[in-house]
């Protein structure tokens, strides 16, 4: 068993709990590196393995904070944590605080999805878009694709 | 003459730096797209390294290029191979965040216009992407002789009858702290250790390298594996708001909610989930009543579907409330259905999968990432955990390294990380939850690009990302039509690395083939 870990994990020394190997390792890999940086060749060293496989998997920390069993949102209320979702960046892009943005205001925020379709959005062609127009715009795309979608 | 070879790169790498290509971290604030810096053999002479503290004070973009041909089909695909960094740099600040290292394989003389291309990453978190790089659908691949373990080591590196090459190019990638890849100063590894920061950090590369080669107008896809297949719910988001349509994702084995899978949150959650997977594992070794032939698999999968849905899940819900002990219909059902022993269920009604795979056949620990993997308790295969992927280690280390220097002419004295340990130090929360649930991180992708196209790709045999709790994960998507008609799911005889299997793998490329040719023609 611990001759089958060292073989794989000869190179890492992380899962192991010993500290001296891991010193070792690092002297070795420093090692490397000083003599390959002053007199070349270089030689690719072996790939290391620091842990096994894992995912999904989180530490025992995490997963003592987890305890409580979350809603799996669908239709209505996950409808509703989209809306969240764009509502946040586009306040987030909102630096006047007037609930509108300016094309220039979208693209300092990197909202590229705004800045793309603005001359749409903008429906009244003020050069000032709210979130509703955004949700306008959506949902018209949505509508749009929606009618093109192949009947089965 | 090993030592000219050296010489003559340090001559090269000397001349791109003269000539200030590339965009290293120097120049800082926005970069010129100016694509990056090649060289025909390269002696990368950077030491990078996978600590969460580690930090490059500066990185070049410097790749090298290598000529290669594949038969794929009926058909011969020229292509260019390309290993280097590129630099990842803030949406707006434009400052510089990591150094990547990535191996792209495009097809010669092809139209950008209309040639997809795909991104490509393992997960972990902390995995680089040598497992999907060496494995799946890239030019080349490793014979492991899946799910035998009895394959010759080092698994020899052959051509891939079944890469992707034939339908798109492929950008291989790794995380940050994984493979070569390293966080720029001021930012250390750690600060990409986290749901959002990492799926930022990957956006701002995939802009990158779309800008340096001139992409934008290809057809782009994302194709990530367990971990990465939660990074891609993120980062789909995280395109489109920053205006990069993407064509479709292929979610490989996926966990889009860790909260609903009781492998990790098994103190609530119930492994209702898992239960037509262990009926899959159970028909394997022969172990369920009456056992399915393998062209019967998929019904007797449907059967534990409703099973698990109908009985299961409702009398798991009684025990963990108020300890309410199953009747004993359910009881013979459960163990007809999966082979599991009546003293299992009765000591631990809600199975999760560990302890599933220790105790389905005695004194045998069967694999977690492919359960048709075993080894004896005790045994140096069970050693680690998990005998599926404890096999593949040791190949997949010698070999990636070796693949990179002689085939792919890239050379660097660090050792190109297979694991690292970011999973340690992860910043699992997001959106406000202390494990990301990513299903409204999609939906938020297929709002914003309605014709977004979604291809889950599961096995049947995978105890890690039970295919039952992904389609439960995805059926939250569904429109109000009922099903969405914009994502698809596929099932195949195999693990969580489902293309090692080779009538999986031939299986899915022909899945895939349909999926790439359904997206492009998508109005």
């Amino acid at each position: 068993m611990s001759i089958f870990r060292r073989r794989h994990f000869q190179w890492a020394g992380a899962t192991m709990n010993t500290s001296l190997k891991h010193g070792m390792v690092a002297f070795a890999l420093s090692l490397h590196c000083c003599l390959s940086a002053a007199a070349m060749p270089v030689v690719t060293p072996p790939a290391v393995q620091m842990r096994p496989l894992q995912d999904p998997w989180v530490p025992a920390a995490v997963r003592q904070k987890n305890l409580r069993l979350l809603e799996e949102t669908s239709g209505a209320t996950l409808n509703a944590q989209v809306e969240a979702k764009l509502k946040a960046e586009f306040d987030f892009a909102d630096i006047t605080r007037s609930g509108m943005l300016t094309r220039q205001h979208a693209s300092n925020a990197g909202l590229g999805y705004i800045v793309k379709h603005f001359a749409v959005i903008d429906r009244n062609k003020t050069g000032w878009v709210r979130f509703a127009d955004v949700q306008e715009f959506l949902r018209a795309r949505a509508m749009a694709s929606t009618a093109t979608v192949p009947k089965p | 003459m090993i030592y000219f070879r050296a010489l003559m790169a340090i001559m090269l790498i000397g001349t791109c730096f003269m000539q200030g290509c590339g965009g290293g971290g120097g120049s800082g604030g926005n970069s010129s797209n100016a694509p990056p810096a090649t060289t025909v053999g390269y002696i990368d002479t950077v030491v990078y390294s996978s600590a969460p503290g580690a930090s490059l004070p500066t990185a070049a973009e410097i790749t090298v290029t290598t000529k290669n041909q594949i038969v794929i089909g009926n058909i011969v695909v020229s292509y260019t191979a390309t290993a280097g960094h590129l630099t990842a740099r803030g949406l707006v600040s434009g400052a510089p965040e990591a150094s990547f290292f990535y191996v792209a394989y495009t097809a010669d003389n092809a139209n950008a216009a209309t040639r997809p291309i795909t991104f490509v990453y393992n997960g972990g978190p902390g995995s680089s992407t040598a497992w999907l790089h060496l494995g799946s659908f890239g030019p080349k691949r490793l014979v492991t002789g899946n799910p035998a373990t009895t394959a010759p080591v080092p698994f020899p590196l052959v051509d891939n009858a079944e890469s992707m090459l034939d339908v798109s190019d492929l950008v291989f990638v790794d995380a940050t702290g994984s493979g070569l890849s390293q966080a720029i100063a001021p930012n250390t590894n750690q600060t990409f250790w986290g749901v959002d920061a990492d799926a930022r950090v990957f956006r701002d590369f995939v802009m990158r390298y779309l800008a340096v080669n001139n992409r934008s107008a290809s057809p782009k896809f994302l194709f990530g594996e367990s971990y990465g297949t939660t990074r891609t719910a993120v980062l789909a988001n995280l395109l489109e708001t920053a205006g990069v349509d993407l064509k479709g994702i292929i979610l490989q084995s996926a966990v889009l909610n860790y909260n609903s899978n009781c492998g990790v949150v098994s103190v609530v959650q119930s492994c209702a989930g898992h239960l037509p997977t262990y009926a899959a594992v159970g028909a394997w070794y022969n172990l369920a009543n009456p056992a399915p032939t393998a062209a019967a698999l998929p019904a007797f999968v449907a059967q534990a579907r409703t099973l698990a849905t109908s009985q299961y899940d409702p009398a798991v819900q009684s025990y963990l409330r108020t300890n309410t002990p199953p009747s004993a219909t359910l009881l013979t059902q459960l163990i007809n259905t999966t082979g599991f022993a009546l003293t299992n269920w009765q000591t631990r009604f809600n199975i999760d999968p560990d302890y599933f795979q220790t105790r389905l056949i005695p004194g045998t620990l069967i694999g977690r990432y492919d359960a048709r993997v075993s080894a004896p308790s005790g045994s140096l295969l069970a050693a680690d955990g998990d005998p599926s992927s404890t096999f593949l280690a040791a190949s997949y280390t010698t070999r990636i390294a070796e693949y990179l220097s002689t085939n792919l002419n890239y050379t660097n004295p660090s050792a190109y990380v297979l694991v690292g340990n970011a999973i340690q130090t992860w910043d699992f929360s997001h959106d406000a939850r202390a494990l990301p649930d990513t299903i409204p991180d999609l939906a938020a992708a297929m709002t914003l690009n309605p014709k977004l196209k979604t291809l889950s790709v599961n096995g049947y045999h995978d105890l890690a990302t039970p295919f039952f709790v992904t389609e439960n994960d995805l059926a939250r998507l569904g429109n109000n039509l009922g099903n969405n008609p914009n994502i698809q799911i596929r099932f195949y005889g195999g693990g969580h690395m489902t293309y090692l299997d080779d009538a999986a793998r031939i299986a899915q490329k022909a899945d895939l083939v349909q999926f790439y040719q359904n997206a492009l023609s998508a109005l």
